[in-house]
């Protein structure tokens, strides 16, 4: 359910958020109960003008063929259209063939799997192509497909545009995350995560991001555990998205005091270098075999000249401000 | 075939088994002068506020369970609601249901014959210990002395 072929490139920019929750037997429910239901549960959301009961209010069954926008007189910030959807035939996964990074947040994907029997996918879009409208998009989604999560019946959650399983109370907790203007940054981003025992070395990659912040983030590989090269990936995304970082090609990121040559540096890889589909941060490590340079081309930074400091410090309210400022004036 | 109405009800609406049992010898003392206002209710809700046992019924909600109880003890009688309120609790939280019961025993500074009697049939059916009973009662009693003790 992302952007058809046809779309233009305006509607391409302008990321969709489909989140499919998996139930353990058929659901009916109108889109009004749904309204209801989310200005009850996420009262923080500026949703207002909302008629559950008026005409627009559409009975579903996830039984039947199901593709029913809802909030589509409200007015806020964050009342744009929601739609929810079922087409009888999609929405089942077979366990043997579902890759494990995609359920590295739910070991017992299977057992899951085995108990699904219908599921509705709540989509999303922003209204426009802003990191805040973006947001605005990924939490709107969140918070409807939380309340099909807290019903009894939810079993599983395929997050499609970080490409990753969820357990419906992880979609809980991100939803309660994204209503306190915070980006729940293990729910919203996957993870390609690589290890080549033989050289030692490990990589990893942000599946979703590009639709948050119109980037992906790329650990080359390095002797580090793989552990580390994740947290690398979402914490830089943290950096880059709710903490204010604004950094340039050949930044580098370390604990205050660390020398450039030991810490991790940040280059920015143009879209389409290599054929890659959208801009990309690669962090690469001092122990790292991949030579950058080779990959981007030299880094246009220039060292500090000696005894000054040119550290980017981060801006820990940014985006809270940003997402507040109309909200609190 | 599941409606989420009927589920998001079921899954969202708060236990109140323990609760109501914690606050039915309260709710029992506070009708034990025979007559219970919009202010005693209000009081008794507030008192259940800073409990983390009513906390997640919210004011509205402890006020719809005062309600309930009072009805529920007009309809069955006393005995049977205390009888299974004391049989629902823990030894530990029939204490902090006897110190509710207590307290508003004693919110006016006064304890009447009534809510002596309530007091004392609820300490027995709980078989509160003796050390345990005087240690409410006195820690109640400081609680609610006067400004010019």
């Amino acid at each position: 359910m992302s952007a058809p072929e046809n779309a233009t490139d305006e509607e391409r920019k302008t990321p969709l958020f489909d989140i499919y929750v998996m139930l353990e037997e058929p659901l009916q429910f109108s889109t009004g109960e749904i309204e209801a239901a989310l200005l009850e549960d996420y009262p923080m959301l500026d949703i207002n003008g909302v008629d559950p009961d008026g005409p627009l209010n559409i009975a579903c069954d996830t039984d039947q063929f199901v593709t029913s926008p809802m909030l589509m007189t409200a007015k806020g910030d964050d009342a744009h259209f929601v739609t929810l959807v079922r087409v009888p035939g999609y929405g089942t996964w077979d366990p043997a063939q579902i890759p494990a990074r995609q359920s590295i947040q739910v070991p017992d994907l299977a057992d899951r799997l085995a108990r699904n029997r219908s599921y509705i996918c709540v989509s999303a879009g922003a209204k426009d192509d802003t990191p805040l409208e973006r947001f605005r998009a990924a939490r709107r989604a969140t918070c409807v497909a939380a309340l099909f999560c807290k019903l009894p019946g939810a079993v599983a959650v395929y997050w499609q545009t970080g490409d990753h399983f969820l357990t419906p109370e992880a979609v809980v907790s991100a939803a309660d995350k994204a209503i306190s203007d915070s980006y729940p940054m293990m729910e919203w981003c996957g993870l390609q995560l690589g290890q080549d025992a033989e050289r030692g070395v490990s990589q990893a990659l942000s599946v979703g991001l590009n639709a948050l912040g119109g980037f992906e983030i790329s650990f080359a590989a390095a002797p580090v555990p793989l552990g580390d090269a994740a947290n690398h990936v979402l914490t830089t995304a943290t950096m880059l998205l709710e903490l204010g970082h604004d950094f340039s090609d050949g930044d580098t990121l370390g604990v205050e005091g660390q020398a450039p040559e030991e810490s991790i540096r940040l280059r920015f890889v143009p879209e389409g270098t290599n054929g890659s589909t959208c801009d990309t941060w690669l962090l690469v490590h001092p122990q790292s075999p991949v030579d950058a340079d080779e990959l981007v081309g030299p880094s246009g930074s220039v060292p500090a000249p000696p005894g000054q400091s040119e550290e980017r410090r981060s801006d820990m309210g940014f985006f809270k401000r940003m997402i507040r400022g109309k909200r609190d004036s | 075939m599941a409606l989420f109405s009927r589920l998001r009800g079921g899954s969202s609406a708060p236990d109140t088994t323990i609760a109501r049992a914690v606050l039915a010898p309260a709710v029992l003392t506070m009708a034990a002068d025979g007559s219970i206002d919009q202010s005693e209710t209000t009081q008794l809700a507030n008192m259940c506020m800073f409990s983390p046992i009513f906390a997640p019924l919210g004011g509205d909600g402890v006020s719809k369970l005062i309600a309930d109880i009072l009805t529920d003890l007009q309809k069955r009688g006393a005995d049977a609601v205390i009888t299974e309120a004391v049989q629902t609790l823990s030894p530990a939280l029939r204490e902090t249901s006897f110190c509710f019961a207590m307290r508003v025993a004693m919110a006016d500074g006064v304890m009447d014959e009534g809510e002596k009697n309530a007091l004392s049939g609820t300490a027995s059916r709980m078989e509160l210990p003796q050390e345990v009973f005087q240690q409410i009662i006195t820690v109640v009693g400081m609680m609610q002395r006067p400004a010019t003790a």
